[in-house]
This record gives C-alpha cells, sequence and structure tokens, in this order.
C-alpha cells in the first residue's frame, strides 16, 4: 500500500442484518443470524491470516464452542471487547454470514454491541496504523 | 392455552356496609368468606379516595391460580356472585376502583421463562394488543383505563432497562421469585357494571393469549449501519488527539551525551580504555 494510498479516509459501507428468530416448537434455542456487507467483509479478511483457532461464547447458560481466523497481531491487540472473536468467525469472514445460538435473550443484544465495538475498533486501528507498511489493504471508498 | 397458569389481584375500594371482608398482611392474604380459593390482603399503596364516604375500605383480592379459560370464567364468575350478594348489587354500589387501584396479573407457561426467551419487541406488541381491543370496546370509561395504563406504579418499559426494576409495565422479578410474569399495567379504573367488569377480562384473557402465541415464536430483524460517516469523523479526531498528545517536540528529542569510562582487561591487554556513550 502506497502512502497516497492510506492518506485517503476510508468510508465504506460497513452494515451487519441481525436476525433474531425463536420458534419453541422446533427447539429451545434463540437464533442470530448476521450478514455482513462485502466491505466489512473485505476488511476482515485482510485482517486475519489463513490458520484458524477456537473461540467460545456465551450462550446464557454455557459456553458455545465455534472456529474463527487468527487476527494479525498489530490487529488483534488494538481490539478490546470481550466480544472480538465472533466477528473473526469463519463462516462470516469466508461468506459474510453467521449464526450463533444462544439460550437467552440476553446475550443478544451484547453480542451485537460487541460486534459493532469491534468493527470500529477495528477500523479506527487500520486507519490509525496504515501509514506504516502494514499488511491490511483497506478497501477505499469516498 | 396449554400449560399455563394465570392469576390476578384486584385492588379496590370495598363498601364497608354491604360486605365485611377480613384481609391478612400484604402478600400474606386470607380466605375470603364464601369464596375460599380467594384472598383477601391488606395493600398500603391503595387509597379509599373518599369512595363509599367513611365505610370505604381498601382490599387487595387475589385470586387462585387458572389454568384454563374455563376455569378463568368460571372463577370470576363466583367473584360476581359473592360480591354482587347473587346480582342484588351492581359493582359500583360494592366496589370501586380509584387511580391507586391496579389489576396486576401473572403469567407463565410450563418450563418457558420470558425473561430468558423473550426479546424486547414483543411486549409493545402485546400493550398494542390490548390499547386497540379496549378502545375498540364498548366498556365505559375505557379512554380513564388506557389513561392509567402507564402509571407511576407500572411504569411502560423501555428497551434499554426494561428487566431491572418491579413497578413497571412488565415486572420480570416476579418471575425470578417463581410467581410469572406480572403484567401490571391493567386497571378497572372507572369501571362501575359487571357487564364491564366481565369485558374487561375478556380482552386481559385475549391479549395473554396474544401474548402466549408471540411469546414462543418470533422473528425480529434488525439492520444496523456499524459505522456511518459520523462515527469516521469521531475516529479522525480521536487519532488526531492521539497524534498531537503523543508528538515530542524537536528540542525535546535532543539528548543530553553523558560518558562514562570502563576498565576492561581482554585477553592479555591490561588497562585497554573503553569510551562508552550510555
Amino acid at each position: 500500500m502506497t502512502s497516497d494510498q492510506v492518506s485517503e479516509k476510508a468510508i465504506g459501507s460497513y452494515k451487519a442484518k441481525f436476525k433474531t428468530k425463536f420458534d419453541k416448537r422446533k427447539n429451545d434455542n434463540i437464533l442470530l443470524s448476521i450478514s455482513i456487507s462485502e466491505d466489512l467483509r473485505k476488511v476482515l479478511k485482510e485482517s486475519t491470516i489463513d490458520e484458524l483457532a477456537n473461540f467460545s461464547y456465551n450462550d446464557g447458560d454455557s459456553y458455545r464452542n465455534s472456529q474463527r481466523y487468527k487476527v494479525k497481531r498489530w490487529v488483534y491487540s488494538a481490539l478490546y471487547d470481550d466480544r472480538r472473536d465472533i466477528i473473526f468467525s469463519k463462516k462470516l469472514v469466508d461468506d459474510g454470514e453467521l449464526d450463533l445460538t444462544f439460550n437467552s435473550v440476553s446475550m443478544i443484544d451484547p453480542a451485537i454491541n460487541g460486534i459493532k465495538e469491534t468493527v470500529r475498533q477495528l477500523i479506527q486501528t487500520v486507519l490509525k496504523y496504515s501509514s506504516i507498511d502494514m499488511t491490511v489493504n483497506f478497501n477505499v471508498e469516498k | 392455552m396449554n400449560e399455563v397458569k394465570i392469576g390476578i389481584e384486584i385492588e379496590c375500594v370495598l363498601n364497608g356496609i354491604i360486605h365485611h371482608i377480613e384481609q391478612g398482611d400484604y402478600h400474606d392474604g386470607l380466605p375470603v368468606d364464601g369464596l375460599e380459593r380467594w384472598k383477601a390482603e391488606h395493600d398500603g399503596s391503595l387509597s379509599t379516595k373518599n369512595d363509599f364516604g367513611r365505610w370505604g375500605e381498601c382490599i387487595e383480592i387475589i385470586s387462585p391460580i387458572f389454568q384454563s379459560k374455563e376455569e378463568f370464567q368460571e372463577e370470576l364468575k363466583k367473584f360476581y356472585e359473592k360480591f354482587s350478594k347473587n346480582n342484588q348489587f351492581e359493582l359500583n354500589e360494592v366496589l370501586r376502583f380509584n387511580n391507586t387501584c391496579g389489576s396486576h396479573v401473572h403469567f407463565s407457561i410450563k418450563d418457558f421463562s420470558f425473561d430468558k426467551k423473550v426479546i424486547f419487541a414483543i411486549y409493545p406488541k402485546v400493550r398494542r394488543y390490548f390499547k386497540k381491543k379496549l378502545l375498540n370496546s364498548n366498556i365505559k370509561g375505557k379512554y380513564s383505563i388506557w389513561s392509567h395504563y402507564g402509571r407511576s406504579y407500572a411504569k411502560i418499559i423501555d428497551e434499554n432497562n426494561f428487566k431491572e426494576q418491579r413497578h413497571q409495565e412488565f415486572n420480570f422479578e416476579s418471575e425470578k421469585d417463581g410467581r410469572g410474569l406480572e403484567w401490571r399495567s391493567p386497571n378497572l379504573l372507572k369501571i362501575r357494571t359487571w357487564k364491564d367488569f366481565f369485558a374487561f377480562w375478556d380482552i386481559v384473557y385475549e391479549s395473554l393469549e396474544y401474548l402466549y402465541e408471540i411469546a414462543q415464536n418470533y422473528e425480529e430483524t434488525k439492520d444496523i449501519e456499524l459505522l456511518n460517516k459520523e462515527d469516521f469523523e469521531n475516529i479522525e479526531r480521536e487519532i488526531h488527539a492521539q497524534n498531537e498528545e503523543n508528538f515530542i517536540p524537536l528540542k525535546a528529542k535532543k539528548r543530553k551525551k553523558s560518558y562514562s569510562k570502563l576498565n576492561v582487561k581482554l585477553n592479555n591487554l591490561e588497562g585497554e580504555e573503553i569510551e562508552c556513550v550510555i
């Protein structure tokens, strides 16, 4: 990435759709389906490396295991929200979509807020350090 | 509705000339004579507001647990027979409902937790359903009932803190105490006839049926812009502020040289002098 490129300010389209679904007749789980915009998916893709790690999230009663991509160290160290791992989930980075299962609605808003906060920290980090020749190619649209 | 439990509390002013009901302490009611499954207890939050003059008596009447619509209607009929003295008295001759009185409803579904399973969006739907049914009904004083719906003891719930308090429209603490979700907003304000009394409870029951249905099967979609232009501007400001804070003026960067001398012996070279800059 050249310094000219990084000097442009990034205003991409960072959107997500969150669908909460529950049908007691089928099971007792609350499903949170997340789909993210392509711009955001690209940033996530560029922030990760092609290796997987396990992570777990609180579903309200217990912890559920899942897999995420490992994140470039300089990016990951700047993210401090407890739920930062969710956004680097393999399925979300690969497909732009992810289903999370919860046992309590009390975990849904924190998950959404965690994603929101992590995206903010992620973009802030990329903007802040992209003047150094880092390996995240930040997609720029204005 | 299957496997549900419903209980109601009717707060009112009793005409002490017509009825004498012995009351227990708050949360420790005594069975009502002639209506054994119901209990009567004292509630300090009630005031007669001069209803029935010096014969007015504040009372909270607690129903038994109903498990079906038939049982609900049957017990309300017994309530009517008891307090109307078998159709001798109209409602407003024996019971009155002023603005200190509420009619709370407790509701639970077997093996189901409202606290754990139901999102906020469901509760405003129930409120709207109740309002629509009430205002479309022929109940006299329906506007008074609606205006009293969000009174101070039953504040309309807010998405950001809707599980934190007892004295609000839906009380989740009650469910945690094993007494079902408490819907505190229904009230019988200015209901004066038995006909309207029954019409009111029909609406409440229908609202519970609606809650039963939508609480156990729902879908909600939210589109969220995770970062908008304003967020970007804030980020830029933060970065700029941090850069300003970390900026070290050139003068401060100039370091003062210091020297020290070390005497070392290396191989056979004695007294070799090395100058070190630290």
